[in-house]
């Protein structure tokens, strides 16, 4: 028994699909002789619905809501969530997109509406979109199922009666986190209706709440659960997430109580087939590949003449809009394809647009959609017969979030990863079948980050006074008395003893919730404004405008370049104006990391393969250190050549902060007992370095921007510098791999606990590229070679003899 | 020390600047400069210095992302915008601070190559929004300076205009001088932070570097003493109540308080506009006024309750006055009782801040919230009667002009929470007794209002300003009482001189109008187009006229006359249409 959704409408009847279609685009393949640089070509089974019966306890308002949409039976995770609900459980339904995960929520809350009138449910959305998009058919869903309880959402665009009737009577209350965080909890005492009577917490989208974000989400739900408690109710937290590899671990860092999880999906799969395809190599010089973007185009060109609706996904807004382009060119003079029915998705969509785009490819009008984001699509497009990846999206989670488009719940359907030059890409191009066993990655976040933690007691003290004994969520009573204690000291808060204990209450005029940002420590974002159209274009956070948006720097934007004619840096402000140069610039940074406090040590130590002996030793660390930065110039790199054409100054102060970073120490015996000069090995580490970076950053599912990395002496904060510098007693080289965010979101941990696999994938992102002697994507740009001595090989050979393999 | 604990001691406050050894030019060493691919046109030899050691210590992270990289993640920051307005939308927070000398700053960034001053190596540290009172930026105005200093007192002027913009157009309660508590708070910051700082963190410190000491001699946080009235041991448990009585014939300015008590509530429901308050004993009300430590929210505590009502014909006063926070249930308690006592409550922008508050603390102390009483919000009722005159409704403003009241050493109202904050530590109770002086003022400037406009309202007084006679003819039209508006409109426009008076006739001829008397409104048209002085005002008499003369009196000619002067009000295309319909009539009357 088939179970029908609005988006998909019921059984299809277009003439021209039919399975063969998506063959006969295979077998062209094979004969155009593009199988030579598939890298991967397996064939998934399809997957048959595990369904069970409506259970018996379903309330009538709930059968009657889903009898109207045609559903008979529930998938084993719907049914699942409804169990772990009714024994009064948290839980987190990681299962893949487009498996009917709304049930998963919906369905728990309706049968708590029709228990009880009173009855209240907060769903999180992390964008307004898609809070919006969830009112109306959530909505819908109440009226079916007879139920009085609305649906509201509650953000900056709701007016005063709706934000009355938010108050006082609906339902479920759809916000996003930010409003949560400023306009509801410090103003709780206008809501004890809704904390009242509050009986689950929904939380969307809950990969998205990593690094930072996720770090201030954790801190706002514990202040959530403090003032639900106040005011009697304690709600259950059900967690929606896309793939990633710790749904369970991530979704209680997150609410701070043990989740249950439900991972194995019972929605159906049609067969699905999946392709990695890497495109040849033009410039082996340089390790350039033939553009991907292009080669996108040409596999997509070749789906859309075979009648088979594709979905592509760009990188960048500029990617999709260049794939669109040539589409658009190519099929110009083909008579049977309308270029029209070629359309892009971008971001800032609008609703009833996407309804259109919906509408029209159930017609068949639309052959092909062009999107960057998984995101944008919003909740459901539907899917389509085959998926194009135009470059690697830089994470395992995120390939499987765009293939998972691909596919209807019958029928055979297609994901093809067209890899670019990028270094990460060639990695996957190397060791494809990581794609399916390689172990999705780790969201990580620091709920206990200082900064963060301190910023959201101030918040909490305000929304309420604490007593002693009183914890903030998961924090014990003792961490919140010191927290309070600073805070006293601070003037912020002020104790009250009397016999009956001590209370801290709220003692300043200003309102802590304005003060923070939960998408960042600290508000400091500079506006960047064109100086030709005085508009902002972009902001951008106060650590990365020291290497991006120093004076004379290139900065792009979107597809455009513009130059930083003037930093104000006072007043938070980066003038730019729109040039078109042939370079791009690079800043440099001086960065020395002291260590403050060890956390944990081990040693990582294997044996090297023949021909080499000795064993050696690298000591790992975790801990707190200090980074004192300091951007002091930039380099001019040319298109294309990566060569260097310039320098520049940049006058801007020192930043310093506290984190937390994972670091190695190579030994200096090891250094002196390789037969080649000195800063030779040093900047072949710094290599080494650049690598574990990039291979790091993966594997977070983090910007690169946010990890710092500097290659230093732990023990002797004066010690002797880089290259060329000469050598002293003590010295042994330090790989520094720092969280950029002060305090710490949990990366550090993560890579220390993770240290083996990361040098073994570096040793794989290495061998793989296709570079000579080492390039800017693999090691970094080279500084300080020497003539004669190819870095890439020595690295590889460094890991070979400290047995990384 | 915990590990929490020590981070903790290692959180940077706000402004702390810890200068690092700034790299030194670099030590030249025998290491030899790397060999380049290209030779750099320009820079060569910056850029090979670069790539020399840079002394001690430093590494040179030569591989920092290409700047190629896109602008932040296009869903996170436009959705982080988002979330910023909303955040400022949902609440009524401080925008920007005001930046203070930042010519300094400008001269620093202008300096010659290669040298670094003093000031500009204060560290930003890790401390980034600790420092309360900042909200976010708001986006930038996009202003082009001509130099460094100009630009910064553009951005300036520009900031301070959209915190006052802000401000104005979100304000709700129409008091509390945010305006001045923003003058207070930049001066604040000038003061406290160090001059030629970085920016924000400076201005930060400011807001956290409040003096270690209160000022004033330092008080034992129990000692009372110095604060008037006593604590009182009440039916709800102890309140520190500080009482006071007032002979009817008390006056605030030179309106006594005693009217209010009996004044009718018919009236009151008139230019209250309020017609639940039509069978109110006004004898019983309860005039309710509050000092608070902020605006709103769930922090934000009320700690002076001021409570005023009648107990036969004198007006006593309470004042519930919080020793310690924390300390609210008793005062919750005793302000249940005296409203369930009531018949209504009388407040001045209570609607809005006062009672929303109170309601606020109950449910903070757990209590069940009173039931909402009828209400009586002076500060509507002052607004629509005086604003024309006095173009605000403030009370301090209402109280000199209409009551004739000025205070001497008023505290002023931005001043109050901090003043309070501070005695809880321990500050004076000298300026503790100055707040309970100053509400009692607000609470008796009440009761002292109510009489004084019901008085004024009951009928029109011809040494009344004109301008509040003809704002009282509006008041009465719209509580319906035609004839009463008639009289006030007449007396206004016969007193009015200069532009008001066209506006009294207009009024005037208007009512008149609609009670279908012609004759009455056409003299008043007739006297308004002799007293217009701007184009609005001659337009709309013309037009009135128009329409008189021509659906009322069937004067065709006239009608013309007089709508040849309403095609700029109109619009060309429905004055077209008046000038065809008369002409129209005028040949059907004409012809037969």
């Amino acid at each position: 028994m088939s179970t029908r959704t609005p988006a998909f409408g019921g059984d299809r009847r277009i003439p021209w699909r039919s399975p063969r279609g998506l063959d006969a685009a295979l077998a062209q393949w094979r004969e155009d002789g593009v199988w030579q640089q598939v890298a991967l070509d397996r064939t998934l089974p399809p997957v048959p619905a595990r369904e069970v019966p409506l259970p018996a306890a379903l309330s009538p308002q709930t059968r009657t809501a889903l009898a109207g949409r045609g559903i008979e039976r529930l998938y084993s995770h719907q049914a699942r969530a409804l169990e772990l609900a009714a024994q009064g459980h948290d839980f987190v339904v990681a299962t893949p997109t487009a498996s009917g995960k709304s049930l998963c929520y919906n369905l728990p809350v309706l049968e708590a509406f029709a228990r009880s009138a009173d009855a209240r449910a907060l769903y999180l959305f992390p964008t307004k979109a898609l809070s919006r998009d969830q009112e109306d058919s959530l909505r819908a869903l109440l009226q079916e199922a007879g139920l009085e309880h609305g649906a509201i959402t509650y953000d900056g665009d709701t007016p005063g009666d709706a934000r009355r009737a938010a108050r006082q009577r609906t339902g479920v209350l759809l916000t996003n986190p930010d409003m949560l965080h400023s306009g509801i909890l410090p103003n709780h005492a206008g809501w004890a209706r809704m904390f009242g009577n509050l009986e689950y917490v929904v939380i969307d989208e809950l990969h998205m709440y990593r690094g930072v974000f996720g770090s201030h989400l954790a801190n706002v739900l514990r202040r959530l659960r403090r003032i639900a408690r106040f005011h009697g109710s304690d709600p259950k937290f059900i967690l929606c997430s896309a793939t990633i590899g710790n749904p369970a671990e991530h979704a209680e860092r997150i609410v701070g109580r043990p989740v249950k999880a439900i991972t194995e999906s019972g929605a159906p799969a049609g067969e699905r087939r999946l392709i990695v395809y890497n495109p040849p190599v033009v410039n082996s010089e340089l390790g350039i590949r033939a553009s991907y973007l292009k080669e996108a185009v040409r596999l997509t060109l070749d789906l859309v003449r075979a009648d088979v609706p594709t979905l592509v996904f760009g990188q960048s807004r500029n990617g999709v809009e260049v794939m669109l382009k040539y589409l658009r060119d190519r099929l110009a003079g083909d008579k049977r394809i309308d270029p029209s029915s070629i359309v892009a998705y971008r971001g800032g969509y609008l609703p009833n647009q996407r309804r259109d785009t919906e509408r029209a490819l159930r017609a068949g009008a639309i052959r092909c959609v062009v999107a960057t984001n998984a995101l944008e699509l919003g909740i459901d497009i539907g899917s389509l017969d085959a998926v194009v990846c135009a470059g690697y999206p830089g994470t395992i989670a995120g390939a499987w979030q765009r293939f998972g488009r691909a596919g209807r719940r019958q029928g055979a359907s297609l994901s093809v990863l067209v890899t670019s030059s990028a270094p990460l890409d060639q990695f996957v191009a190397g060791s494809p079948e990581h794609l399916l066993d390689g172990g999705v990655e780790h969201a990580r976040v620091d709920p206990d980050n200082v900064e963060i933690l301190i910023d959201h007691l101030k918040c909490a003290a305000f929304e309420l006074p604490f007593e002693e004994d009183d914890p903030l969520g998961d924090v014990p009573p003792e961490t919140v008395q010191e927290g309070l204690g600073f805070l006293e000291q601070h003037r912020v808060v002020h104790a009250n003893h009397s016999t009956k204990g001590t209370t801290w209450h709220w003692a300043s005029d200003a309102y802590p919730a304005s003060a923070v940002s939960l998408r960042s420590i600290g508000w400091d974002n500079f506006v960047i404004i064109d100086l030709d159209t005085d508009k902002n274009i972009a902001e951008m956070d106060f650590r990365s405008t020291h290497t991006m948006l120093h004076e004379q720097a290139i900065y792009q934007h979107d597809a455009d370049q513009y130059q930083v004619e003037r930093l104000d840096y006072e007043n938070h402000k980066a003038y730019v104006r729109k040039v078109a140069p042939d370079y791009y610039t690079t800043a440099e940074t001086r960065t020395k990391v002291t260590v403050i406090e060890d956390d944990e040590a081990a040693h990582v130590s294997h044996p090297p393969p023949p021909p080499h002996s000795k064993v050696w030793t690298m000591a790992a660390g975790l801990g707190e250190v200090s980074v004192v930065s300091k951007v002091v110039g930039y380099k001019k790199i040319k298109y294309h050549t990566h060569e260097n054409v310039g320098y520049g100054e940049v006058h801007l102060p020192v930043m310093q902060k506290h984190t937390t970073a994972f670091w190695l120490t190579i030994p200096e015996d090891f250094v002196t007992s390789l037969s080649v000069p000195r800063p030779a090995v040093i900047d072949a580490l710094r290599g080494l370095l650049n690598a574990m970076h990039t291979v790091a950053a993966a594997g977070l599912m983090i910007d690169p921007r946010d990890l710092g990395r500097t290659l230093g002496d732990k023990d002797d904060p004066d010690g002797p510098a880089s290259s060329g510098g000469g050598g002293g007693p003590g010295f042994d080289p330090t790989l520094f791999l720092y969280d950029e965010i002060p305090g710490g979101v949990g990366l550090a941990p993560r890579l220390f606990d993770e240290r083996e696999p990361l040098l073994v994938r570096t040793r794989r992102l290495l061998d793989n590229c296709g570079c000579n002697g080492g390039c800017p994507a693999c090691i970094g740009p080279t500084v300080g070679v020497e003539a004669g001595v190819r870095p890439r090989p020595l690295v590889i050979g460094i890991l070979d003899r400290l047995g990384i393999r | 020390m915990s590990r929490f604990g020590r981070k903790l001691a290692r959180l940077k406050m706000p402004g702390a600047t810890e200068t690092v050894e700034s790299a030194d030019a670099p030590a030249s060493t025998a290491a030899p400069t790397p060999p380049n691919t290209q030779t750099p046109s320009e820079g060569a030899e910056s850029f090979a210095r670069a790539g020399r050691p840079l002394g001690r210590g430093w590494d040179l992270d030569a591989g920092q992302a290409q700047t190629s990289a896109r602008a932040p993640a296009g869903d996170g920051i436009r959705d982080e915008s988002d979330a910023i307005s909303h955040a400022l939308d949902a609440m009524r927070g401080d925008s920007d601070a005001i930046s203070h000398d930042s010519d300094a700053i400008s001269d620093a960034m202008a300096r010659p190559e290669g040298a670094i001053p003093e000031d500009a190596r204060a560290t930003v540290g890790a401390q980034g929004p600790a420092a309360q009172g900042l909200a976010p930026r708001s986006a930038a105005q996009g202003l082009v300076p001509r130099s460094a200093a100009d630009g910064a007192r553009m951005n300036r002027i520009a900031r301070l205009q959209a915190r006052i913009d802000a401000m104005v157009g979100r304000r709700q309660n129409g008091l509390r001088s945010e305006l001045a508590e923003a003058g207070r708070r930049s001066e604040a910051r000038t003061r406290a932070a160090p001059a030629g700082a970085w920016g924000r963190l400076a201005r930060g410190a400011a807001e956290h570097a409040r003096p270690a000491e209160p000022a004033g001699p330092a008080r034992d946080p129990d000692d009372f003493s110095g604060v008037p009235g006593a604590l009182e041991e009440t039916d709800h448990g102890p309140i520190h109540v500080v009482s006071e009585v007032f002979d009817p014939d008390h006056c605030h300015g030179h309106a006594p308080v005693g009217p209010a008590r009996a004044v009718p509530a018919a009236e009151v429901a008139r230019f209250a506009l309020d017609a639940e308050l039509a069978d109110v004993d006004m004898s019983r009300a309860l005039y309710v006024d509050t000092e608070t430590t902020g605006l709103y929210g769930s922090g934000t505590v009320p700690f002076l309750i001021g409570l005023g009502w009648f107990e036969g014909e004198q007006f006593h006063l309470r004042q519930l006055f919080l020793r310690r926070l924390g300390e609210e249930r008793p005062m919750l308690g005793f302000l249940s009782d005296r409203l369930a006592r009531a018949s209504c409550i009388v407040t001045y922008n209570g609607k809005s801040f006062d009672w929303p508050l109170l309601c606020q603390r109950f449910v903070m102390n757990r209590l069940p919230p009173p039931e909402t009483p009828l209400h009586l919000d002076l500060l509507h009722c002052a607004r629509r009667a005086y604003k024309k005159r006095l173009g605000g409704a403030r009370l301090v403003h209402i109280e000199e002009q209409v009551l004739g009241m000025t205070r001497v050493d008023d505290t002023p109202g931005h001043e109050i929470p901090l003043i309070y904050l501070d005695f809880v530590r321990g500050g004076p109770a000298d300026r503790v007794a100055g707040i309970i002086e100053h509400n009692a003022h607000d609470i008796v400037a009440m009761a002292a209002l109510l009489g004084r406009l019901a008085q004024r309202f009951a009928r029109a007084h011809r040494d009344d300003d004109p301008r509040d006679l003809l704002s009282y003819a509006r008041i009465a039209a719209r509580a319906g009482d035609a004839e009463r508006a008639a009289e006030f409109a007449r007396v206004a426009a016969e007193r009015a001189t200069g532009g008001h008076a066209a506006d009294a006739w207009l009024f005037h001829a208007d009512l008149a109008r609609k009670r279908r008397d012609w004759d009455t409104a056409e003299q008043g048209l007739e006297a308004a187009l002799a007293e217009a002085v701007d184009d609005e005002q001659s337009g709309a008499a013309h037009l009135a006229l128009a329409k008189l003369f021509e659906h009322r009196r069937k004067d065709f000619d006239r009608a013309l006359r007089h709508a040849y002067h309403t095609r700029w009000m109109e619009g060309s295309a429905a004055w077209q249409k008046r000038i065809d319909r008369i002409e129209r009539k005028r040949a059907r009357a004409a012809g037969g």
